[in-house]
């Protein structure tokens, strides 16, 4: 069981009347790029919601590094070792990209309430912060106030303030949104650095940047996985192709 | 996050030389003048520490310094002073501990929410102070001797004597400025400047924010009740106005008028406010008019503050503005 970084099992999330996840089973092993696609509202963010805490599943289980983790709080989860980023950019846009990545770094202290001796003298917070930075491939902007960063940029620097947490899952909701297409070649090139030593899972609707990046497809429409496999299987299955790919997709 | 210009570090350093040589060569009233701005400056810090450190914006902290002052009578015996090695750490501690189970409601909510509710506090002790006969009610009570400053047996320090007191007051404001810096450079204030500038993210990243909050808030209590403690000691009367929302306005006034982007904003304020009080008190009956004036000049011209116009006055910005004009 442990083999598999995140699994989960008939995983529902029902809204009312709506399904909008609809009995999800996932299998992550270590080091694997999982890409999620599908068309709008297929139910990808909730699922993404549910797998890292944010909102309680209706039914089914998940686990995480063989550990029950069902309806545990993001929280939680965080300190277990998953990180997530969001669609919506979600940084702190007066600090500069230093003091960003310090705060993901610092959440890691059994506690910040120490008052006396500067913040910058604790060893392990400083490495944990400077190496995000490196990850991230921001390392040469660590002076400049995340405000006046391109957007490009700003969607790195989330990844760094989530990389300073050091997760050993990463829970990506679209990474290359709104991206321009040398930022996207840039975003591609550090999934494919952060996939030597990270799993991850993501949401993404450039089909260019999930084939260049992902191990493993799963397809999901109306809340519910259509197909699941190498992106070589997916591209090749008509149901797929039907679904979603066939609309407008030159895949 | 807290970013002091050069310029302005080197004029406040300039300032507390200068105002360190005033009792050589000032006379009594302004001795005494700079005392009480001084208490005014650790209350306006105090405030500046939740509304610039954890944006809380309170609109009754008078009612720690209201404590502290009246804290002081509380523990002063009859017939002599207190000693001001524990009652000063005990009023400190029993504001802070005041501010913890007030502040364990009013951190809670945030925005206007908490403008209101610190409010509605600061008016609830004005009242339970102004009515209670055992409070000293409306007259307030009298702190009949200055708190004792010995060691051993002898008296160190007389605080009777002002300029003693005045050093006192300038040894205390400095220290309380040192201490706020040394607490926003500690993880205790990157987590609470996080949390001013994106609550939300931080309680993603797994902070406590509502324990931080709590803990602020208390640190600013006390260190309100320090000034407090001060002001009794200067005066040796407290009445219930001290709790009134009028102060813990003026104060909010004192920390904007000098800047929520600088940590010596607040103790600017202080300054500038009372004495462009005094001087328009010299000049004019209608002083408040050309108060409110010189309030609307500095919010419109100077959004950041007094503390801006050091900023704006460094050599490379003056030549700069020369060439642009």
């Amino acid at each position: 069981m442990a083999d598999f970084v995140l699994e989960t099992e008939a995983l529902s999330k029902r809204f009312g009347g709506l399904v909008a996840v609809d009995a999800v089973g996932l299998r992550v092993p270590a080091g694997e790029v999982h890409a999620i696609i599908g068309p709008n509202g297929a139910g990808k963010t909730t699922l993404l919601n549910l797998l890292s805490g944010d909102i309680p599943p209706t039914s089914g289980r998940v686990r995480f590094r063989g550990q029950d983790v069902t309806g545990a709080s993001a929280h939680k989860l965080s300190q277990l070792g998953m990180g997530r980023s969001y669609q919506r950019t979600n940084i702190f846009a007066e600090f500069t990209v230093r003091e960003n990545c310090w705060l993901g770094a610092q959440s890691r202290l059994p506690s910040s309430m120490r008052f006396f001796r500067p913040a910058e003298k604790i060893a392990s917070v400083a490495k944990r912060t400077e190496a995000a930075m490196a990850l991230a491939g921001i390392a040469d902007r660590a002076g400049v106030i995340a405000a006046e960063l391109s957007h490009g940029e700003q969607r790195q620097l989330e990844l760094g303030v989530m990389l300073a947490t050091e997760p050993s899952l990463l829970l990506l909701d679209e990474p290359m949104a709104g991206m321009s297409a040398d930022e996207s070649a840039r975003m591609v090139d550090l999934l494919r650095r952060l996939k030597r030593h990270h799993t991850l899972v993501l949401i993404e609707h450039d089909m260019d940047a999930v084939f260049a990046v992902a191990d493993t497809l799963t397809v999901m429409v109306n809340g519910a996985v259509l197909a699941s496999g190498p992106p070589d299987d997916i591209r090749a299955s008509r149901a797929v192709q039907d679904a979603y790919l066939g609309e407008g997709s030159t895949a | 996050m807290s970013r002091t210009p050069r310029i302005l570090a080197w004029t406040a350093l300039a300032a507390v030389i200068l105002l360190a040589f005033l009792p050589q060569f000032a006379d009594r009233y302004y001795i005494q003048l700079f005392t009480r701005i001084m208490s005014s400056a650790i209350f306006a810090m105090s405030l500046g520490l939740l509304v610039s450190g954890a944006g809380l914006v309170s609109l009754g902290h008078a009612m720690f310094f209201g404590l502290g002052a009246y804290l002081l009578v509380f523990f002063s015996p009859g017939d002599e002073g207190a000693a001001i090695w524990w009652a000063l750490p005990a009023t400190m501690a029993a504001a802070a501990i005041a501010a913890l189970i007030i502040g364990a409601l009013a951190v809670r909510t945030s925005g206007i929410y908490f403008i209101m509710l610190t409010l509605a506090f600061g008016e609830m002790l004005f009242y339970l102070f102004h009515d209670s006969k055992l409070l000293g009610g409306s007259d307030g009570l009298y702190v009949n001797f200055r708190p004792t400053v010995a060691a051993f047996g002898r008296d160190l320090l007389s605080l009777d004597d002002r300029p003693t007191l005045f050093y006192v007051a300038l040894v205390l404001m400095v220290a309380t400025y040192l201490g706020i810096g040394m607490l926003l450079k500690a993880p205790f204030g990157r987590a609470i400047l996080g949390i001013r500038v994106n609550e939300q993210r931080m309680k993603a990243l797994g902070y406590n924010v509502y324990a931080y909050k709590l803990v602020v808030f208390a640190i600013a209590g006390a260190l309100a009740a320090l000034a407090g403690f001060l002001y009794a000691t200067q005066y040796r009367s407290v009445n219930p106005v001290l709790f009134s929302w009028r102060e813990s306005g003026l104060v909010l006034m004192m920390v904007i008028l000098g800047g929520l982007r600088s940590r010596l904003g607040p103790a600017i304020g202080a300054f500038a406010l009372v004495l462009v009080q005094e001087a328009l008190q010299a000049v004019t009956d209608d002083w408040l008019i050309a108060f409110g004036v010189f309030v609307i000049v500095v919010v419109l011209l100077l959004p950041n503050g007094l503390a801006e116009l050091a900023g704006k006055l460094t050599p490379d910005r003056l030549a700069k503005a020369a060439n642009d004009g």
